[in-house]
């Protein structure tokens, strides 16, 4: 409700609302100045550079000016095998990670908000890791992976062999999954325990009393009651982890063999080390592209939770 | 959060009890495997580098209860050119971000939960939708703006102002302020810049603190920002400089580690006394009803 049509006074109501609503213009746009100009700067501005500069063609280094090129350079990537792999990649990447971690961060915040002993330090200890800045976090991964790190120490304990782990091509991407989900598990966890702990004690006691078991109860009950913060969580999960650069960069470089090169590091690369900055925005372009699609999504399951006034 | 119900019967019986114990062994495994690897950064940061990667084959107590205890990484850390310039950058960077973040976030979040105007639903949209795509999808255009503008290699070229989730957290907060109070300011006639500063802002302390933890943790772990924009050694700010530190060759790990150690503290303190109330705040509008 606006707070013209509230104000009590002699001026016809129509008039007052009329010039009530001008005003709160007014101050909307001197209160939103601050945060537009943010949005000018920080999003409005570079996209259109990006997408300006994906329509040209120049030689690395510059001393060539560019020249229009219409959509050649996104025909070039689209047309690029090693683009295509690591799009691939990146889906892939994407469809193993997100649901790997939310459902695992289910189990784990089922577990937590049963009656167990202990349980406020089980939490904690499970947070931990959610403290731990991503760059800190691939560093130690980094260090207890290496060749004689304690990870092998301990396959070698329980009786198996030495595992080249971010060195090899085959297991570079499994790791970064292990790294990202070590923190990532554990802070998906905090929205699952929220929305896990709305569902009404009630219908637990109603499906105990129809004998339905804990398996049962879970299928039946839990997960459909919990689809909202689920869904919103995958969706969240997965703008945060489509773009995921630290543990490519500092760790593996997008190798071995390209195996651990996705989207946001190749963009980066072909910027930077490869000095193709009109194909780069291409891709800057495309990432952008696929990013809000996502977000349009998540925008409509979080406008389904707002509170209204 | 509100307290953690118990499930299940009330009367104890046998099976819940056995359920309890055999959740309690699950729950206790998972959390100490989780915990182990931040316990195994801690331990190795008062340990000689020798001792962190090759004290390991045979595996023994070692790994965890260390033989040899020093601080000598931490003197030698500490001793070090770099680490002082970026502790420095960092708090300076975050400071300002927080302050900025919290101006241009409230303020927005503000004129969107208060004020009636045409068009609010599609202002509303456009600015959370922008700020919602990741800043990393249009952070390589961005540095190169920055670059461009001869930002690059300055700490105002590092901080991180708005944030979709900080405009809906304070938009929430603004939404459940009772009218009737700004109205009574607004007939006392204080105009809205008064209404803003005088009530509403010691109104939301919450709000704002919440905002400001969340930013303050963002900026401080922020590492691809500072990639794109700083090659000068004396602009890099802590993430950056820990990641130069671990490239070096060969790795000094205690070094590393004791670094990583000094990185994570603020979070952890943040963390552990705020952790009731931070779970409470990451939930705030996301999934709250």
């Amino acid at each position: 409700m606006s707070l013209a049509s509230k104000a009590t006074t002699v001026v016809p109501v129509s008039r007052r609302h009329h010039r009530g609503l001008r005003r709160q213009a007014f101050w909307a746009a001197i209160f939103l100045a601050p945060a537009l100009i943010a949005l000018l700067v920080l999003r409005v501005a570079p996209t259109i550079s990006a997408v300006g500069s994906s329509l040209y063609e120049a030689f690395p280094g510059g001393l060539i000016p560019a020249t229009f090129a219409g959509f050649a350079n996104y025909e070039q990537l689209f047309a690029d095998q090693n683009f295509l792999g690591t799009i691939g990649r990146t889906l892939l990447f994407n469809v193993i990670i997100n649901p790997l971690q939310i459902f695992l961060a289910l189990l784990i915040a089922v577990l937590m908000i049963r009656r167990i002993k202990l349980g406020g330090l089980w939490r904690t200890l499970m947070f931990i890791p959610i403290t731990v800045p991503l760059v800190g976090s691939c560093i130690a991964w980094g260090a207890a992976l290496e060749p004689r790190g304690p990870i092998n120490a301990i396959i070698s304990a329980l009786g198996g062999d030495p595992q080249p782990f971010l060195t090899s091509p085959s297991q570079a991407l499994a790791c970064i999954i292990l790294i990202a989900s070590w923190i990532g598990i554990g802070y998906w966890m905090l929205f699952l325990i929220a929305g896990l702990q709305a569902i009404p004690e009630d219908i637990y006691e109603a499906a105990k009393l129809d004998r339905a078991g804990p398996i049962r109860t879970f299928f039946t009950i839990t997960i459909p009651l919990l689809r909202r913060p689920l869904l919103f969580v995958l969706v969240a999960d997965t703008v945060a982890n489509f773009v995921l650069f630290i543990p490519v960069q500092l760790l593996t470089g997008g190798g071995p063999e390209s195996s651990t090169t996705m989207l946001m590091f190749d963009a980066y690369r072909t910027t930077f080390t490869y000095g193709s900055r009109n194909l780069g925005a291409a891709e800057v372009v495309i990432l952008t592209l696929i990013m809000l699609g996502f977000v349009l999504l998540q925008f409509r399951l979080l406008r389904e939770e707002r509170p209204s006034r | 959060m509100t307290a953690i119900h118990p499930r299940g019967p009330r009367r104890p019986r046998v099976a819940p009890r056995l359920s309890t114990a055999a959740n309690t062994v699950v729950a206790g495994v998972v959390a100490l495997l989780f915990f182990l690897p931040a316990l195994w950064i801690f331990i190795g940061s008062f340990r000689p580098t020798v001792d962190i990667l090759d004290s390991l084959s045979p595996l023994s107590w070692d790994v965890i209860v260390p033989t040899r205890v020093s601080l000598d990484n931490y003197v030698s850390l500490l001793a070090g050119e770099g680490f002082g310039t970026a502790l420095l950058n960092s708090l300076i960077v975050c400071a300002v971000s927080v302050a900025a973040g919290l101006v241009v976030s409230a303020t927005a979040a503000y004129a969107l939960s208060v004020f009636q105007f045409r068009g609010r639903e599609f202002v509303f949209a456009v600015v959370v939708i922008s700020f919602m795509v990741p800043f990393e999808a249009i952070a390589i255009p961005l540095s190169q703006l920055f670059n461009s503008w001869s930002l690059g290699n300055t700490l105002v070229g590092l901080p991180f102002i708005a944030s979709a989730f900080s405009i809906f957290l304070f938009y929430t907060f603004f939404l459940g302020i009772p009218h009737e109070i700004e109205e009574a300011a607004r007939l006392d006639g204080a105009g809205p810049f008064r209404t803003f500063f005088t009530i509403v802002v010691p109104m939301s302390k919450p709000a704002f603190a919440t905002v400001a933890i969340l930013t303050f943790l963002a900026q401080w772990g922020s590492y691809l920002w500072p990639v794109l924009m700083v090659t000068d050694t004396s602009a890099r700010p802590l993430p950056l400089e820990l990641s130069v530190f671990q490239a070096a060759q060969p790795p000094e790990w205690g070094s590393v580690l004791a670094f990583g150690v000094i990185f994570i503290l603020p979070v952890l303190i943040v963390f552990l006394i705020f952790q009731r109330w931070f779970v409470q705040a990451s939930m705030a509008g996301a999934l709250k009803q």
